[in-house]
C-alpha cells in the first residue's frame, strides 16, 4: 500500500536516519511515520534512494529541505528548487516542509540556518520565495520557526507577527518547533509560555521535538545552542502537553541529527510524545 | 545585511556585524560565535564524512585544522552536502603542512571518487546473451555501455593498499608498486578493485570508443591484456549496461 499520498498521521513520528532502517522495519509500529532531510536523496541513485523507495511504500513520509535559504535576501537557487520538485513529485510526501532562515549567499552555501531580521523588507522576501516553491512543488508548505541566538536592531515586528503575515499572504501552513521556542526564548530572556499562547496554532501542520545544549552567553547568561544532539527537556515536554491540550493530536516529531543514539533511546522519546498524545485524545 | 553576516561566519577576525545585538541591546559577542562555530563545525564534519581515509592517515586533530582552512576558502557552492568536497583533493596538493604525505591528494581523489560512484545513478546489467550474439567485426564495432558508477584512479603510489590499510582490517603490507583503483556501486554494495594497466586503459577508452580500439589500446598499454577475462569480469560484475 502506498502511504505518501496519506496524511502523516497524530501521532509520533521519527527522523529517518539509514543505521535505524532494521530497528524500523522489525518494529513498524513504534513509530507513526518517518522525516527525511530532502537534501540527503538528491542524488542519481544508490542505496539511499532504494531505502527510501521502499520506506515510502510502508510509512507515510513527511519531507523537511534545509537547504531552500527561504529567509534569503537574493533569489532562490532555482536549479536546487528544481531538484526539490523532481523529489517531491517522485517521493509524493504528505507534508514539504522548510525552515524561517537563510543559509545562501554569494560566497557560497552556509550549512546553518541563519536568521533575518523581522521588517518589512525580510517579510516581502520571504512571501515572494514562499509563493515561488509553492508554485513550483505545486502544493502547500509549512514554515519552521527558528532558533536564534541573537536579535536585530533593524527588526521592527515580533516573530509571531511577521509568521501571521506570512501565513496571509501566502496560504503556507506553519511547522512549530516547540525546542526552538523554548531556545529563542531563554536566549532573547522573553516568556515561552506568552509565545506559545500568542501563536496562530491553526495553522500548524507539524510539531518538532529535540534536544539542545547549554551554554552562557559573555554576561554568564544562559545561551542554548538548538543542537539536536539530545534528550527532549522537561520544560519542552510541559510546553507541548499545553500546545496538544489547546489544539488536540498534531503530527509530531522527535528530531535528533547529531549523536544519533541507538534505536530504543529515540523509541523511548517517540512513546513519550505518543503517551501525550493519548492523553489528550481521551481528553477531547 | 546578509553580506555581512555571512562574511563574518568565515573571518573570525571580522568584527560581528553592525545591528546585531543580546537581549537589551547588548553585545553579541559570543552569541554570533554560536553560527560561526556551527557553519565551520558543520563543514568540517560534512568533509570528514566524505574522506575517512584522509582523516585517518592524518589524525583527527589535524584534519579538523586542515578542514577549518578547506572550508573558509571553499564553502559548498550548492546546498547538497551528500557532495561537499569536490575541490579538496586539489586544496591538498597546496595545502604546505601536509606536503610530506604525498599520497595524501590521491586518497582523497580515491575517496572523491567513491562518494559519487555511491551516489551515481542506478542502472540495469545486460543480459550476457546480448554479449554472446556479437560476432566477428560486429564485435569490435560495438560500443559497450558501462556502468554510470564505474571510475578509474590512477596514482603515482600504492593506493589501493593505503586506501583498504586504512579502512578494513586487512593489514598486508603495502608496497612500492603504483596501483589503479576501480570504484563501482553495480547495486546497493560499493565495490572497489585493485586492476591493471592494460584493464584500466580498456575501461577507460569503453568510456568513448568502440571494442577494437579499446582492445587495442589495452593490449598497447599491456602486452598481456586478455579481452575476454576482462570482457567476463565486467559482465558479472554487472558492469555492462547496453551493447549498441
Amino acid at each position: 500500500m502506498i502511504y505518501a499520498d496519506k496524511t502523516v498521521p497524530a501521532r509520533a513520528g521519527v527522523g529517518y536516519k539509514p543505521q535505524h532502517l532494521n530497528d524500523i522495519l522489525t518494529a513498524p509500529d513504534s513509530t507513526g511515520w518517518l522525516e527525511i532531510h530532502a537534501e540527503n536523496y538528491m542524488g542519481d541513485g544508490g542505496p539511499q534512494l532504494a531505502q527510501l523507495r521502499h520506506l515510502r511504500e510502508r510509512f507515510p513520509i513527511s519531507c523537511h529541505g534545509v537547504g531552500l535559504s527561504i529567509g534569503s535576501e537574493g533569489s532562490l537557487d532555482l536549479e536546487h528548487l528544481a531538484r526539490l520538485k523532481k523529489l517531491v513529485d517522485w517521493l509524493n510526501p504528505s507534508i514539504f516542509s522548510e525552515h524561517l532562515a537563510w543559509s545562501s549567499h554569494d560566497i557560497g552555501f552556509l550549512n546553518d540556518l541563519l536568521p533575518a531580521p523581522y521588517n518589512t523588507r525580510t517579510l516581502d522576501k520571504v512571501c515572494e520565495h514562499i509563493d515561488q516553491v509553492q508554485d513550483v512543488i505545486g502544493r502547500q508548505m509549512l514554515l519552521e520557526n527558528p532558533s536564534v541566538y541573537v536579535m536585530f536592531e533593524q527588526s521592527t515586528m515580533n516573530e509571531i507577527d511577521f509568521l501571521k503575515q506570512v501565513v496571509a499572504r501566502t496560504g503556507c501552513g506553519l511547522l512549530l518547533d516547540v525546542n526552538n521556542i523554548y531556545v529563542s526564548c531563554t536566549n532573547q530572556q522573553t516568556s515561552a509560555e506568552e509565545y506559545l499562547a500568542a501563536f496562530p496554532v491553526e495553522h500548524i501542520g507539524e510539531v518538532h521535538l529535540g534536544g539542545h545544549d547549554a551554554q552562557v552567553d559573555d554576561f554568564g547568561d544562559p545561551l542554548l545552542i538548538d543542537s539536536h544532539n539530545n534528550l527532549v527537556v522537561d520544560p519542552v515536554w510541559t510546553l507541548y502537553e499545553t500546545l496538544i491540550a489547546r489544539t488536540g493530536p498534531l503530527p509530531t516529531l522527535i528530531e535528533w541529527d547529531n549523536d544519533v543514539p541507538d534505536w530504543p533511546v529515540l523509541a523511548n522519546e517517540l512513546r513519550l510524545a505518543d503517551d501525550i498524545l493519548q492523553r489528550q485524545t481521551k481528553a477531547t | 545585511m546578509q553580506s555581512d553576516f555571512a562574511k563574518g561566519l568565515l573571518d573570525p577576525n571580522l568584527p560581528v556585524p553592525d545591528g546585531i545585538v543580546g537581549p537589551d541591546g547588548r553585545d553579541a559577542g559570543k552569541r554570533y560565535d554560536v553560527y560561526r562555530n556551527n557553519v565551520v563545525v558543520s563543514l568540517t564534519e560534512a568533509l570528514a564524512a566524505a574522506y575517512p581515509v584522509v582523516k585517518a592517515v592524518v589524525g583527527a586533530e589535524f584534519f579538523a585544522a586542515m578542514a577549518g582552512v578547506h572550508v573558509r576558502k571553499h564553502p559548498p557552492k550548492s546546498p547538497l552536502m551528500i557532495f561537499y568536497g569536490e575541490d579538496f583533493p586539489k586544496f591538498l596538493t597546496r595545502f604546505p603542512p601536509a606536503a610530506q604525505l604525498g599520497y595524501l591528494p590521491d586518497v582523497a581523489r580515491l575517496e572523491r571518487a567513491r562518494r559519487e560512484a555511491y551516489h551515481s545513478a542506478d542502472a540495469t546489467p545486460c543480459p550476457p546473451e546480448k554479449l554472446a550474439l556479437l560476432k566477428g567485426s560486429n564485435l569490435f564495432d560495438a560500443r559497450l555501455v558501462l556502468h554510470p558508477s564505474l571510475r578509474i584512479i590512477r596514482s603515482r603510489y600504492p593506493i589501493f593498499s593505503i586506501w583498504r590499510y586504512n579502512s578494513t582490517d586487512d593489514k598486508s603490507p603495502i608496497g612500492d608498486a603504483r596501483e589503479i583503483a576501480m570504484i563501482s556501486r553495480p547495486a546497493d554494495i560499493l565495490e572497489m578493485q585493485n586492476i591493471s594497466k592494460g584493464s584500466a586503459m580498456f575501461i577507460e577508452s569503453l568510456m568513448a570508443d568502440p571494442l577494437g580500439v579499446a582492445m587495442d589500446k589495452a593490449k598497447g598499454a599491456d602486452a598481456d591484456f586478455d579481452l575476454s577475462t576482462n570482457l567476463t569480469g565486467l559482465l558479472s560484475a554487472g558492469l555492462l549496461v547496453d551493447i549498441i
